[in-house]
């Protein structure tokens, strides 16, 4: 079965979902990189089998296990940065809302000293 | 007799404890401030802190026991405190010890003084899984410190400025209390514990199950291994003390 085809949709499916979602403001441009790299890639090997088949021989692999291999690698590389984007909102998350408590704090103790001093 | 000193207190969803841990920090040490810092609770835990005398921290939202301890630290440092000492919202840690940590973080100087169940008390209320990884972390931590630690689950724990000023800038999120003593390390800070009795949690019921403490060791684990590799060697050398 050629499954060249359905590929290269995938590939385009993904550049076209990624592209839709920067337009309409889903996705920032910086964190849709990977995502386009992943079609483009994908979209390029399926659609021009004889680089694979190269490149996947150049290290003694069968085309569909290389495929498997690079397409592997780009999943990890998106989860990783993905990871990487969570663990810093989650930091600057926790030291926004410590920032906010704080002041809320401040801001109260200032109040009961002013009603002190006005009563 | 405690200047500068604050005690905090920080609570997730403990309106039946959080009362009496105020009260007796109160009747203990009347002139000191306490803090509570309410973790995001859905029950009444802020008001009834404020109603029995504390001050109260309200988290925006829940971040777990080391965003609550070190948001407490933060403001701490930001007012000027010389010393803070953290007991459990769930009235674990009796109020009358709190004067034995104070004395030792005057007298030794010491950056960390940790009140230990395991130090020349009668009794240690604590579980036989909760035994084998306080062994387990003993074992693990002995090498790493350069000298044994009894007690490294304890919350019961006081600080000085120079920790505090630290700590408002780096402290663990998740599980502090084993993390933070290789932090210390790595800083070349000081710490000894000192023997204290505690009770069992007041009311209400514990958050750890059987899978997070699995999820703990796991994570306390990695924070360690990942807190060794951030050791610089001269760093990691204890003080002479």
């Amino acid at each position: 079965m050629n499954y060249h085809p359905l590929l290269v949709a995938l590939g385009l499916a993904i550049v076209i979902v990624t592209l839709t979602s920067l337009r309409r403001e889903h996705i920032r441009t910086e964190y849709s990189v990977s995502w386009l790299l992943l079609g483009v890639i994908l979209t390029a090997f399926a659609s021009f089998p004889n680089g694979l088949e190269r490149l996947s021989g150049a290290f003694g692999l069968q085309p569909t296990v290389g495929f498997s291999i690079l397409g592997g690698i780009l999943v990890a590389a998106l989860t990783f940065e993905i990871s990487h984007v969570v663990s810093r909102l989650r930091d600057e998350n926790v030291m926004l809302a410590q920032r906010l408590a704080i002041l809320e704090y401040r801001i109260q103790q200032f109040d009961k000293q002013d009603r002190g001093a006005t009563s | 007799m405690t200047s500068g000193l604050l005690i905090i207190a920080p609570a997730w969803n403990e309106e039946g404890a959080i009362g009496g841990v105020v009260r007796s920090v109160r009747q203990i040490l009347p002139d000191t401030p306490i803090l509570v810092v309410d973790d995001h609770s859905d029950d009444a835990t802020a008001s009834i802190a404020e109603r029995s005398g504390a001050s109260v921290l309200r988290l925006p939202i829940h971040l777990g026991l080391g965003g609550c301890v070190q948001a407490a630290y933060k403001l701490a440092f930001e007012l000027g405190y010389e010393y803070v000492i953290r007991v459990d919202g769930d009235g674990q840690h009796p109020a009358e010890e709190i004067p034995k940590i104070y004395d030792a973080l005057v007298k030794t100087g010491y950056e960390v003084v940790i009140g230990s169940r395991f130090v020349g008390a009668d009794h240690a209320h604590t579980s036989v899984a909760r035994s084998v990884g306080i062994n387990f972390f003993r074992a693990m931590l002995k090498p790493i410190l350069g000298k044994p630690i009894h007690d490294p689950t304890s919350g019961f724990v006081g600080v000085n400025r120079r920790a505090l000023q630290v700590f408002s800038r780096t402290f663990p999120l998740a599980w502090p209390e084993i993390e933070v003593l290789v932090v210390l390390q790595r800083r070349r800070f000081r710490f000894c514990e000192v023997p204290c009795a505690m009770k069992p949690r007041a009311t209400g019921k514990s958050s750890i199950t059987p899978v997070k403490s699995i999820q703990y060791m796991l994570h306390v684990l990695l924070g360690v291994f990942v807190n060794v590799l951030k050791a610089d060697p001269v760093a990691r050398r204890p003080r002479s003390s």
